[in-house]
């Protein structure tokens, strides 16, 4: 039987970004301010998910005027699946280090 | 000046990322992409600095890095106990020529070996886990570290005849150094040319190269035999699981405090031998036991038996030959040790993992996943 690995506070924190907005496609900077994660924490994780197939990942298609396509990220279904159980499973359901935004739409504010 | 360390910093940064594989790319691309997006310039130098993090993490480039820092220290050690050979073996020493070509003997095994089977990979490229880096440079360096020893009983005289007659024979060198060329090249030809041939055929050759060379030049035989099964086994060909290692180097390290410790507190080599051996063999059956249990994926109960008593018989023999290995480092005179601890690890991983390979036979089934 295979074993869940743990997942960590950092990697939760990006499952809650993504999970609040499951449609919507995030770019690193935006996961970046909302998680309060470094690139150099945030994309090894991001990499991480998409590798177990959690998180799909494409380039922005239109050539924006002015700055280079972005790299865009969003939660595949069963990364939804994978996101929901490890949030609800999460101690405290609150995973640092989480900024208030991230408090707000885990529904702590409420 | 910020602005333009941003911009040099997001050309290397580009630059860098084709040392990941072609599918992790994009990743560190993304991250250049991103930067422009960040408005402050320290912030942009830290985001930009978090790429250079993901790239080093992604291509595994600290562990390559350590790796290849070992390896060329190891290099560097190795030309240094040549020049300490060559230059600081006292004149009236009558084994000096004897202990050179021990010296370069050892020396050339570990440089040569990884060239000589190249296209095969038999003895290279390491495999891609920590551990097994660990070992080939931990091990290299053992060996090395024997060099050193027998360049100090070179300058320090007084246990000549040890080991060898202590007279340079020509005749003796050479038949040794043809035995143990034979021993890896003669497997290397007939699998190069006759693929059919069965694998015990060249467990045969190499065993019977190793023990006529044992006799003829044991010290050469010992080191030779030692880097070519270093390096064999932490290749990315080799069989050792990474649990293997791991319970295996576990397991060594009672053995190598018991065979450095014992001979010394005991006063007499041989019976030190003889308690290591039952040390190793005990130790050996443990960490055989242990290493069979941690595997638990084939496709079916025989295959799964089968691997669990390889595995454990590798790690009994890892744990004999890293207590002998260090007790050789350790002091020259307890080279046996390494013959010694690897046969009897073996011999006790065999046994352990018989044994737990066995236990509870039914579990065997209900273990493995359903069809």
């Amino acid at each position: 039987m295979a074993r869940r690995a743990k997942l960590s506070a950092q990697t939760l924190a990006v499952l809650q970004a993504l999970v609040a907005e499951p449609c919507r496609w995030r770019h690193g900077y935006d996961l970046a301010r909302e998680t309060g994660l470094k690139s150099g924490s945030l994309y090894p994780i991001l990499v991480r998910l998409a590798d177990r197939k959690l998180v799909e990942a494409r380039w922005e298609e239109d050539q924006p005027p002015g700055r280079p396509r972005r790299h865009l990220y969003r939660l595949t279904a069963d990364g939804l699946a994978a996101a929901s159980a490890a949030l609800a499973a999460a101690p405290g359901a609150n995973p640092a280090p989480v900024r208030a935004p991230v408090r707000r739409l885990a529904g702590d504010s409420s | 000046m910020t602005g333009r360390l941003v911009c040099v910093l997001s050309r290397m940064l580009s630059g860098a990322a084709r040392l990941l594989p072609a599918d992790r790319r994009h990743w560190a691309e993304a991250v250049r992409a991103e930067a422009d997006q960040i408005p402050a310039r320290w912030p942009r130098l830290a985001w930009l600095a978090g790429g250079f993090w993901l790239v080093a993490r992604e291509g595994g480039m600290t562990r390559k890095i350590g790796y290849w820092i070992g390896a060329v220290g190891i290099a560097a050690a190795v030309a240094w106990v040549v020049w300490l050979s060559w230059r600081t073996a006292s004149s009236a020493d009558p084994e000096r020529e004897t202990d050179r070509v021990r010296v370069l003997v050892g020396a050339v095994a570990l440089a040569g070996l990884p060239w000589v089977a190249r296209g095969r990979s038999l003895f290279g490229p390491v495999a891609d886990s920590g551990v097994a880096r660990f070992v080939r440079i931990g091990g290299c360096a053992a060996i090395c570290s024997m060099g050193l020893g027998i360049v100090h009983v070179d300058r320090h005289a007084g246990i000549h005849g040890v080991v060898g007659s202590g007279q340079f024979s020509w005749l003796r060198e050479t038949a040794g150094l043809a035995i143990l060329i034979a021993g890896i090249a003669v497997p290397l030809v007939l699998k190069a040319r006759r693929p059919p041939i069965e694998p015990g055929v060249y467990c045969l050759i190499v065993a019977t190269a190793g023990f006529a060379a044992l006799i003829v030049v044991p010290i050469q035989a010992i080191a030779v035999g030692f880097a070519a099964v270093i390096l064999a086994a932490t290749s990315r060909r080799s069989p050792v699981t990474v649990a293997t290692w791991t319970t295996g180097l576990i397991a060594g390290v009672p053995t190598a405090a018991a065979a450095c410790v014992l001979p010394f507190s005991l006063g007499n080599l041989y019976s030190a031998i003889f308690i290591v051996a039952l040390i190793a063999t005990t130790i050996g059956g443990s960490a055989g036991a242990v290493a069979a249990r941690l595997v638990t994926e084939a496709r079916n109960p025989d295959e799964l038996r089968a691997a669990r008593i390889r595995q454990g018989a590798l790690a009994g023999a890892i744990a004999g030959a890293t207590g002998g290995l260090v007790a050789a480092a350790f002091s020259l005179i307890l080279g046996e040790m390494m013959v010694v601890g690897l046969l009897a690890g073996l011999a006790g991983g065999m046994v352990g993992a018989s044994i737990a390979a066995d236990f509870r036979g039914r579990s065997v089934a209900a273990e493995l996943p359903a069809p």
